[in-house]
């Protein structure tokens, strides 16, 4: 009798137990959220890095035509700017008025001698599909880059006005305009004065996702509930910032396949 | 995907594993504590016909998945798995915490023998969990739902004698149940099969008792306690 009130007494405990812990045993943990950053990370994918990869294409292809007669070179040229070292067919991708780059896309000389530029990553998953890109020059390594929905599209539309000028080790954003809107929202990403977005060229560094420095300025805008949001998205080698008035938050680096959606918040100040 | 965090957090609870611990012992002492010359047969019909009874169940496993990701069943309602599918959706309120008030249970029971019965028992759960604004970080609504188990059950009582009983179960019902997101602005109607396992469970008196048992199933996993009347 005496082990059976011992065992009921550890049963009656046991019960008491998983009835207290199933109070609050699903409770999360509290996270800083910051719709801003998710916001930010999908137009860069979707926009801002298409900016950059058209900017280094037409870079790319501008060197191209001025030794496309010399084909070792021009092989040699294209092999080095995008750091392939596997064994391309490149007689079938390097044409005069048309260069194909594993992993980007292709180019196009217009006979006005501007470039139409036509990426692989655009993303489907966007809606913003069918994106082409438009790039004249005045001047070696300066480009400026548009993309407006085409004519027969009502949704998304789409407008893309950026100059980029790329360097012996960087592009950078001189100044970019970029706007979406769907039914549903709208966001534009505007260039910050004084803080024009750069990132590393592709021969520097190999393919670098996210820009190094520099800010963008967001507005995104959902017109049948009336809200609007503003901040800036700020760039540095490792991290992002996303400001509002003083109050900044440290953030993890832009990722190029995943979206972070939890835990992304590095350090917070005010 | 269940989360490794998700199971961690459900086992961090410690009832499954305080139950399981209490499972050897507690088998081993009711086989060897009898009296064998004393007990009666337990093909012999059933002292009482009927029983009614009321328990408390620890961790509906079902109802905390489904209510918190809404509407899978192998997704887990942490927010690490949340992903905003649309734009818009980014601006929804994130959740906090999410309550349960564990399955609240009545049941009758139909004792044919010593050794056997067949029980139908009506299960609640409720939920809610708070909602808040993704940009001020005020509460700006609550998550509810609501679940509704039926679950027949064949109850074997493999230990019969007087103020003791120790039995294992099985049963198969359904889960009726409604939840409501305000930060989708939706309602989720849910139905799943209850499927519920009983290895040991223990009752202690005569025409009044009280009982604990532990399950595993959809319904419940954990322990569930309560009290009971024969008639």
């Amino acid at each position: 009798m005496f082990r059976m009130k011992r065992v009921l007494k550890y049963l009656a405990m046991a019960s008491l137990a998983c009835g207290l812990c199933s109070c609050e045993v699903y409770s999360d943990e509290d996270y800083i959220q910051e719709p801003g950053y998710i916001v930010a990370q999908r137009v860069y994918r979707v926009f801002v890095n298409e900016i950059f990869q058209a900017a280094e294409l037409a870079d790319f292809f501008q060197q191209y035509q001025l030794l496309r007669g010399d084909r070792d070179a021009a092989v040699r040229l294209a092999e080095e700017y995008f750091r392939i070292n596997y064994a391309e067919n490149w007689d079938e991708r390097l044409f005069y008025e048309m260069a194909e780059i594993p992993g980007y896309g292709y180019v196009y000389l217009n006979e006005d001698g501007t470039f139409n530029v036509s990426l692989y990553g655009t993303s489907y998953s966007s809606g913003f599909t069918g994106r082409e890109y438009k790039v004249s020059s005045d001047a070696a390594g300066h480009f400026a880059i548009t993309s407006e929905t085409p004519e027969d599209q009502s949704s998304p539309e789409w407008s893309i006005q950026a100059e980029a000028a790329c360097g012996q080790e960087t592009v950078v954003l001189e100044n970019s305009n970029i706007s979406c809107r769907t039914e549903e929202y709208s966001v534009s990403a505007v260039s910050v004065e004084g803080a024009p977005v750069q990132k590393q060229k592709v021969p520097v560094s190999g393919f670098v996702y996210q820009a190094s420095a520099g800010s963008l300025h967001f507005v995104y805008e959902e017109p049948e509930d009336e809200f609007r949001d503003e901040f800036d998205l700020g760039f540095a080698s490792g991290y992002v910032t996303v400001s509002r008035g003083a109050s900044v938050l440290k953030c993890e680096p832009l990722d190029e396949v995943n979206d972070k959606t939890v835990d992304y918040v590095i350090e917070q100040s005010n | 995907m269940l989360s490794s965090r998700a199971i961690r957090k459900i086992f961090s609870a410690k009832l499954v594993w305080a139950m399981l611990a209490l499972l050897p012992g507690w088998m081993s002492w009711s086989m060897l504590a009898g009296e064998p010359g004393k007990a009666r047969d337990m093909r012999e019909p059933a002292e009482f016909d009927y029983e009614v009874r009321l328990g408390w169940a620890g961790i509906p496993l079902m109802d905390a998945v489904m209510f918190y990701d809404g509407y899978s069943p192998f997704a887990v309602y942490d927010v690490s798995w949340y992903q905003p599918t649309s734009m818009e959706s980014i601006y929804r309120g994130y959740r906090g915490p999410g309550y349960m008030t564990g399955i609240i249970s009545a049941e009758v029971d139909f004792n044919f023998k010593r050794w056997f019965a067949l029980t139908l028992g009506l299960g609640f759960n409720g939920m809610y969990q708070d909602v808040y604004d993704t940009m001020t970080g005020r509460k700006a609504g609550c998550n509810r739902g609501v679940s509704v188990s039926v679950l027949p059950e064949a109850r074997f009582n493999w230990l019969n004698r007087g103020m003791v009983r120790m039995y294992s179960s099985v049963g198969l019902g359904i889960v009726l149940g409604v939840q409501r997101n305000v930060d989708y602005g939706n309602s989720n109607f849910v139905l799943y099969p209850a499927v519920q396992f009983t290895p040991a469970g223990i009752s202690v008196g005569r025409r009044v008792y009280g009982f604990a048992e532990c399950g595993v199933g959809t319904q419940f996993t954990g322990g569930m306690a309560g009290v009971g009347v024969r008639f």
